[in-house]
């Protein structure tokens, strides 16, 4: 196991630069730069600002000299917030975007389990009918859609909850980004649950687990749910990496200010060191997230050994 | 119990003697039924058992024999509950099982447990040995911590398995040993009665031989009381001390186990023991078997009449109209055909065309005999 761990944490360093290259790569090879935003420099400013962040050296300095900072975890600072280094925002950034991706996980899981299972024990009932119903419409709602209508309904027609903004990490300005992001991975666990949990209780040794006098809610919490869910902690890999580009959406419609808000001003900017900062850093979290499903998949199914 | 068909029992049910055992029967069986819906827009159900009456005796293995397909399986399960029955009466200790509630039931499940088929898909995958033949101890109460550990020591080493073993998860073992492990989860809650569902069939033949002496030790020392299902007609009679022989859901020979085999009366059980294999081949070359023509038909819309009138060399078209019930031919010797009777029990001897046991069918109708 540890061993395991070890090749794959090696692994990770040279997809993570081949990530960091390409990222770099299309940064520069898109039309314009930093400064095209702004009104017309003459040429001897622009030549100026050029030799100051390095701009007139060949590209593989400029390639290499922004590879040795990752390399020592310093991205530099932004080109647009002057004076801020990209450490500092990501920083500042993150426990937003985490604060309302992992509620709307947790909110996904705890929900998708729940309705996935009760459609699993009773299937072709009406409840299995109405939860994959509504599975059904929440995987092909897009979240820039159903944010909008959640917006429209409880902000701004029915006034219960305040439309967007950022206000603290326990307010009522949360319910709607993390009820937005969650839908998706919400229906998407529900079918996953219901399509594990049916394979896992038709097998025999949940006639066994009966057949020992375990109650019907034993059966399913001890021998059902841990082999019903293996799909669902599977998908929780790639859950994380939709998480991600969901939250870029979510922060925008609810103007949050997480990385993913950070990442599209950044995009928008050509703001090149703190793209490639944001980029390195999610690809880093989500090898790691991968790594950490793995690990999760070997002790719910002995059977499988690294 | 020695006047046959007409001592009525307190449940108003003609019972004839049992066949070497006497008293009350630990697991009494009356016209159980378990019928399934087919899924989708087909009405059809299918009538996988189909008014089974029987006794067992305590302290007797009872076995169980027929083709793939012919309710066996479902019958046992019936009894157990693991298959909701349809209608009829199962009734242990005086108690019918069928109409408990599950939560009732549960509790039985201390009584009454189950060996099944497939020791491979059976055991959990994710628990260790330990965690699948405790458990029940836990769910009964019958023991904790430290105590609980050593009983499953002690358990595996009944079925002799090594006590190291219940670290262990179940893929590291083999067929045998799943098996072990199968009976000793079985065991752990001290049962007194218990359906085997073919315990062999999934299992190499050097091993079924041990699993089998492996039971009737078992058998002798905890006194215990089996429904041995199996379509292995040598392993049956290896270990039953009566053998009943199914057919599309319905019994239709029932006896003393070497009764069975050395002088079967109806056509179906000929067949099925004529085709078991002699483990010699000169005696194999001489064997001479009696082939049935055709499929078991569908238990979904059954032949009318006897069920086995398709295939019945001897069949007449009354055979296609009345539903012959298990009459006691010779002592404790049941069968179900109308073509045979007490007085004429060799049916190559009754003349073409008659039905010596039409009238007790047509008087019995309606009133199932216990065997």
């Amino acid at each position: 196991m540890l061993r395991f761990i070890i090749r794959r944490l090696l692994i990770t360093v040279p997809t993570i630069l081949v990530v960091l290259t390409i990222t770099w790569a299309l940064v520069r090879l898109a039309p314009g730069n930093f400064y095209s935003n702004e009104k017309a420099v003459p040429a001897a400013i622009e030549k100026n600002i050029r030799e100051k962040y390095g701009l007139d050296k060949p590209w593989y300095q400029q390639y290499w000299k922004t590879m040795r900072g990752i390399v020592r975890l310093d991205f530099g600072t932004s080109l647009k917030y002057e004076g801020e280094s990209v450490n500092a925002i990501i920083a500042r950034s993150l426990p937003v975007s985490a604060t309302v991706g992992i509620l709307a996980y947790l909110l996904a899981l705890v929900v998708g389990i729940f309705a996935g299972s009760i459609a699993a024990l009773h299937p072709n009932s009406k409840r299995d009918y109405a939860s994959m119903t509504l599975a059904m419409l929440g995987i092909s709602i897009p979240n820039f859609v159903l944010g909008p209508i959640l917006v429209f309904v409880f902000a701004l027609t029915l006034y219960w909850l305040p439309p967007s903004r950022w206000n603290g990490f326990f307010s009522r300005n949360l319910i709607l980004p993390v009820l937005t992001l969650s839908g998706l991975y919400m229906a998407y666990i529900a079918r996953l649950t219901r399509a594990g949990m049916l394979e896992v209780l038709r097998s025999d040794y949940i006639r066994t687990a009966r057949a020992k006098g375990l109650s019907e809610w034993q059966v399913v919490t001890r021998h059902a749910l841990r082999g019903g869910l293996l799909p669902v902690v599977s998908y929780t890999g790639p859950a994380l990496a939709f998480l991600v580009t969901g939250t870029v959406v979510v922060e925008r419609i609810f103007v949050l200010p997480g990385l993913g808000n950070y990442f599209i001003q950044a995009s928008l900017n050509r703001d090149e060191p703190l793209i490639i900062g944001i980029v390195a850093f999610i690809a880093i979290t989500l090898l790691l997230a991968n790594l950490v499903v793995d690990i999760a998949y070997a002790y719910l199914d002995p059977r499988i050994r690294y | 119990m020695g006047t046959p068909n007409n001592e009525l029992t307190s449940s108003g049910w003609a019972v004839p003697p049992l066949a070497s055992v006497t008293g009350e029967p630990l697991l009494a069986i009356r016209d159980l039924k378990v019928h399934f819906k087919l899924a989708g827009r087909s009405k059809g159900i299918v009538k996988a058992v189909d008014g089974v009456t029987l006794d067992i005796a305590a302290g007797e293995t009872l076995g169980l024999v027929g083709e793939s397909g012919c309710g066996k399986s479902s019958l046992g399960r019936a009894i157990l509950r693991l298959t909701e029955p349809t209608s009829g009466q199962v009734i242990y200790r005086g108690r019918d099982l069928a109409r408990l509630t599950q939560k009732e039931m549960r509790q039985h499940r201390r009584q009454l447990q189950i060996i099944f088929q497939d020791p491979y898909a059976s055991l959990n995958p994710r628990m260790t040995v330990g965690q699948i033949v405790g458990e029940p101890l836990e769910t009964f109460k019958l023991a904790q911590g430290r105590e609980a550990e050593t009983r499953v020591q002690e358990l595996l080493e009944t079925v002799g398995l090594s006590k190291r073993f219940s670290k262990r998860f179940p893929h590291e073992f083999s067929g045998g040993q799943r098996q072990r492990i199968g009976i000793a989860r079985a065991l752990a809650v001290d049962p007194d009665f218990i359906v085997a569902d073919e315990p062999i069939s999934a299992l190499d033949v050097s091993i079924q031989a041990q699993i089998m002496n492996l039971l009737e030790r078992l058998q002798r020392e905890k006194n215990l009381t089996y429904l041995f299902i199996s379509h292995d007609l040598r392993a049956v009679r290896h270990v039953s001390d009566r053998v009943a022989v199914m057919y599309l859901g319905k019994l239709v020979e029932i006896a003393e186990a070497k009764t069975v085999y050395a002088d079967p009366l109806m056509p179906y059980t000929r067949a099925l023991i004529s085709a078991v294999p002699v483990p010699d081949p000169k005696v194999e070359a001489l064997r001479q078997r009696i082939v049935l023509e055709g499929d078991v038909p569908s238990p979904i819309d059954p032949p009318s009449g006897c069920r086995f009138h398709t295939r019945c060399p001897y069949a007449i078209q009354t055979c296609t109209e009345v539903s012959p019930p298990l009459v006691e031919i010779k002592p404790a010797h049941f069968a179900a055909c109308i073509r045979i009777s007490p007085d004429q029990p060799d049916i190559e001897q009754v003349a073409p065309g008659a039905a010596p046991g039409l009238d007790a069918a047509v008087a019995a109708a309606g009133q199932p005999v216990v065997a």
